[in-house]
């Protein structure tokens, strides 16, 4: 799994922060699927489960562990639009690549 | 024998011996008082028992599970980073992703026919079936790099068998939906302090995901105990709008709170995961095991006193008001979840098979999580047959039944062979602060008030009864309605998924007209359910809970077809009775029960009976009770024929999908080889660091 962050997310971290891939879990009775986030966070306050992952630029990239799972193996590119102060990180990932990956609907590896 | 052997067998001994005990003081009980601890003590000691012996031996001789092959987790990250999920983490993960409210809703109105048959389901099933599905699924899937249950069907059994997946799983989809929002209904209507504390959830949750993800980023303890607060402070409030001016704005009709949940659901699929959705599900979880551990804790302190008959008469003559049916196949259709859940193996085989360390956990993680389930639905039985049976039935058949005043169910229950006075009724009410307790279908009131007896009786006494039972609804229903926003979440997916098949633009997921109309589409459909079962002069439970239950077990059906399938293609015949003998008993069950709700002649039963019966009534201009008026004849008329069409298109995707594996296990067995789908061996380095 390799994370590219572009030029326009490259910029718009600051120098104490890392990009999170975040899973949320959506609950449904007797079985689960969960989706996908990107956002900034403070290296300083990335929670213990968050992994590093593959990324260029290297080790600005953590991952909890089940986008990790569900993301592994794949090159996954990371933007960042900016409205004034706010800012948000996006992927190129499908919509709904969380509930995809849950579902066995993401594109293959190869694609 | 050396002395750790003897030590084991001791104390396997012992263990057997206690659950023998307690089968033996449940079984032989007839009028005498039953402790509510034999009911946990059998349950407990069949577990540990099953998981000793009966999971071990699937996992080493049917599986044979391999801990020097890499799971896909390791293998995937090519050793890297590799940090494995920690057995126990994972474990916490899969068990919360499979108890739903399903182990709460079907155990309580299965208590109809008494606690002896849904406690024998519950334990016996999860054992030989409910369990052995979860682990076997999340082994092949494991062995798969996490392929799902529909990939799965579609390799190994071929398209027609995929697609009668697909179509099980959306169809289902839709009644569960359906069924669990009427419980919702059923629980808010005319309670204004549940509905302010339900609709309390909705801004709690979304102030939790801005503060999680704008104001104080990646705190999630934090943010869940603020959480945690709030929605005590709501049930709280909930207590002073009830009796302040505001009450008159939180007493919804049921018809009313329809629309209300159907504009949530719609809302709710189409916002960003991060607002709504994955905050509420924090809270839900929270409350889950909190909730779930403390009723375990109340149960074995207060030891309460089951005051249901181990067996009632509506086991044998099918007469009972919560639901039509005798004992088979209706006890194993109603409980669901807590024995044999066609849906855990979705899970099963998403998310979980990728997380997996070594591959003997499956044991732990497969079966150890369904039976820790299982034990849920122990509980809510456990908490409805505890209540006075003349409750019980007050609560639990329909207003069609006993009416809508304490005076008209007193004199219904009496029929029935119960005895409670108006007195009692009106009081029950007045202990919760609700204004009646009659007919307050769909199990969730019944559990609450069961609960607040346990939870009063081990905190706060009396006083605190009303509180416990607001807690217990508002449990209910925040689980209820994760299911509600998430399930309409994976229909809107999956409708855009297949459209696009017919019509490209569908397959955009980011096109948002497609979007929308999908998601309409999908609340639409379980909202004209929930609107016919609000509206069903004959009870919208009493109706569609069956049908729920078949739809269920149908999926159970065609997960273990695949498991069945794949362990003949894999070699392993000889033990293809593992996954072969609950097969057959679900298909049995499955298949009796959709025979019976299409084809009975008893009106009460069969679904165009009662067409028939009601069809016939309005042509000569007879009303026929409980239905008042021409358009209450005409309800249930439409509702009776669309069930029905539906329970005879559930039994029809059964048949095909098995007469489909068959096929393929005839063409197996008559070639004699092995078809290996298998991910190919790759040597854990986990177990070559540990050698």
């Amino acid at each position: 799994m390799t994370f590219r962050l572009d030029a326009l997310a490259r910029n718009a971290l600051r120098p104490d922060e890392v990009v999170v891939v975040d899973w949320h879990v959506t609950g449904l009775c007797c079985a689960d699927s969960g989706e996908f986030s990107v956002r900034a966070l403070r290296r300083g306050r990335l929670p213990r489960r968050f992994r590093p992952v593959d990324a260029l630029p290297h080790n600005i990239v953590y991952a909890h562990p089940t986008a990790w799972a569900h993301l592994a193996k794949r090159d996954v590119a990371v933007s960042c639009r900016r409205a004034g102060p706010l800012r948000w990180f996006t992927t190129d990932l499908p919509p709904d690549a969380g509930l995809r990956a849950c579902l066995g609907r993401l594109p293959p590896l190869n694609a | 024998m050396n002395a750790t052997r003897l030590r084991s067998v001791l104390v396997w001994t012992a263990v057997a011996g206690v659950g023998a005990v307690a089968w033996a003081v449940l079984a032989l009980s007839r009028g005498e008082t039953v402790s509510a601890v034999w009911l946990v003590a059998a349950a407990l000691g069949s577990y540990a028992i099953a998981y000793r012996f009966y999971a071990r031996f699937i996992a080493k001789r049917v599986l044979r599970v391999d801990d020097t092959r890499a799971t896909p987790a390791e293998r995937l990250d090519d050793g890297v980073d590799f940090q494995p999920t920690d057995r126990r983490v994972l474990f916490g993960h899969h068990f919360a992703a499979i108890a739903g409210a399903g182990p709460l809703v079907g155990p309580v109105l299965a208590a109809q026919m008494g606690y002896l048959p849904g406690t024998i389901w519950i334990i016996v099933g999860v054992i030989f079936a409910g369990a052995v599905q979860d682990m076997v699924t999340l082994f092949f899937s494991m062995r798969r790099d996490g392929k799902s249950l529909g990939q799965m069907a579609r390799e190994e059994i071929g398209p027609i068998g995929g697609a009668a997946a697909l179509i099980g799983v959306f169809a289902i989809m839709i009644i569960l939906l359906a069924v669990l929002a009427l419980v919702v209904v059923n629980a808010l209507a005319k309670s204004p302090w549940g509905t302010f504390s339900i609709a309390m959830t909705i801004p709690i949750a979304l102030f939790m995901g801005f503060y999680m993800r704008v104001i104080r980023p990646g705190r999630v303890a934090e943010t869940s105990v603020i959480g945690v607060v709030l929605l005590l402070a709501a049930i709280v409030a909930g207590g002073w709008v009830q009796t302040s001016s505001w009450a008159g704005t939180f007493t919804l009709e049921p018809k009313t709170l329809v629309l209300w949940l159907v504009g949530y659901g719609f809302l709710a699929s189409v916002l960003p995961v991060w607002m709504l959705l994955a905050p509420r599900d924090y809270l839900s979880t929270f409350m889950k095991i909190g909730t779930i551990v403390l009723l375990a804790v109340g149960v074995l302190v207060t030891a309460p006193v089951l005051r249901n008959d181990a067996f009632t008469d509506f086991a044998f003559n099918g007469n009972g008001p919560v639901f039509a049916g005798s004992l088979f196949p209706f006890v194993f259709i109603t409980i669901a979840c807590g024995a044999l859940s066609g849906f855990h193996s979705l899970i099963a085989s998403g998310t979980t098979p990728k997380l997996i360390q070594k591959e003997s956990q499956v044991r732990l993680i497969g079966y150890g999580a369904m039976l820790a389930e299982s034990f849920v639905a122990v509980m809510a039985l456990i908490a409805a047959s505890l209540l006075d049976p003349g409750i019980y039935f007050a609560m639990n058949a329909p207003a069609g039944v006993v009416g809508t005043t304490v005076e008209s169910a007193s004199a219904a229950v009496g029929q029935l062979g119960f005895a409670i006075t108006p007195q009692e009724l009106q009081a029950a009410a007045a202990a919760v602060q609700e204004s009646t307790l009659v007919a307050r279908t769909g199990g969730a009131p019944t559990f609450a008030v069961g609960m607040s007896e346990i939870f009063s009786d081990l905190l706060g006494g009396d006083a605190m009864k009303a509180f416990w039972y607001h807690f217990a609804i508002m449990f209910e229903a925040l689980f209820i309605l994760t299911t509600v926003d998430a399930g309409t979440r994976v229909g809107r997916f999956m409708l855009q998924d297949g459209l696009g098949n017919v019509w490209k633009p569908f397959a955009r997921v980011s096109w948002r007209p497609g979007l929308w109309i999908t998601s309409a589409a999908v609340v639409l459909a379980w909202g004209y359910f929930l609107y016919a079962g609000v509206s069903d002069p004959l009870g919208g439970i009493n109706q569609l809970f069956p049908l729920f239950g078949i739809a269920n077990q149908l999926l159970a059906a065609i997960a273990l077809t695949v498991c069945t399938t794949l362990i003949i293609k894999s070699g392993r015949v000889r033990w293809a009775w593992v996954t072969g003998v609950p097969l057959a008993w679900d298909v049995a069950v499955t298949l009796t029960a959709s025979w019976q709700k299409v084809f009975s002649s008893d009106p009460k039963l069969g679904f165009f009976a009662q067409r028939e019966k009601y069809a016939d009534a309005l042509e000569q201009g007879k009303l026929l009770a409980p239905a008042k008026t021409p358009e209450q004849m005409q309800a249930v008329i439409t509702n009776s024929t669309v069930d029905g069409v539906l329970a005879a298109a559930f039994a029809l995707l059964v048949i095909i999908v098995i007469l489909d594996a068959m096929r393929v296990w005839r063409k197996v067995l008559r070639d004699g080889t092995k078809h290996s789908t298998e991910s190919p061996y790759v040597p854990s380095e986990l177990s070559l660091s540990r050698s």
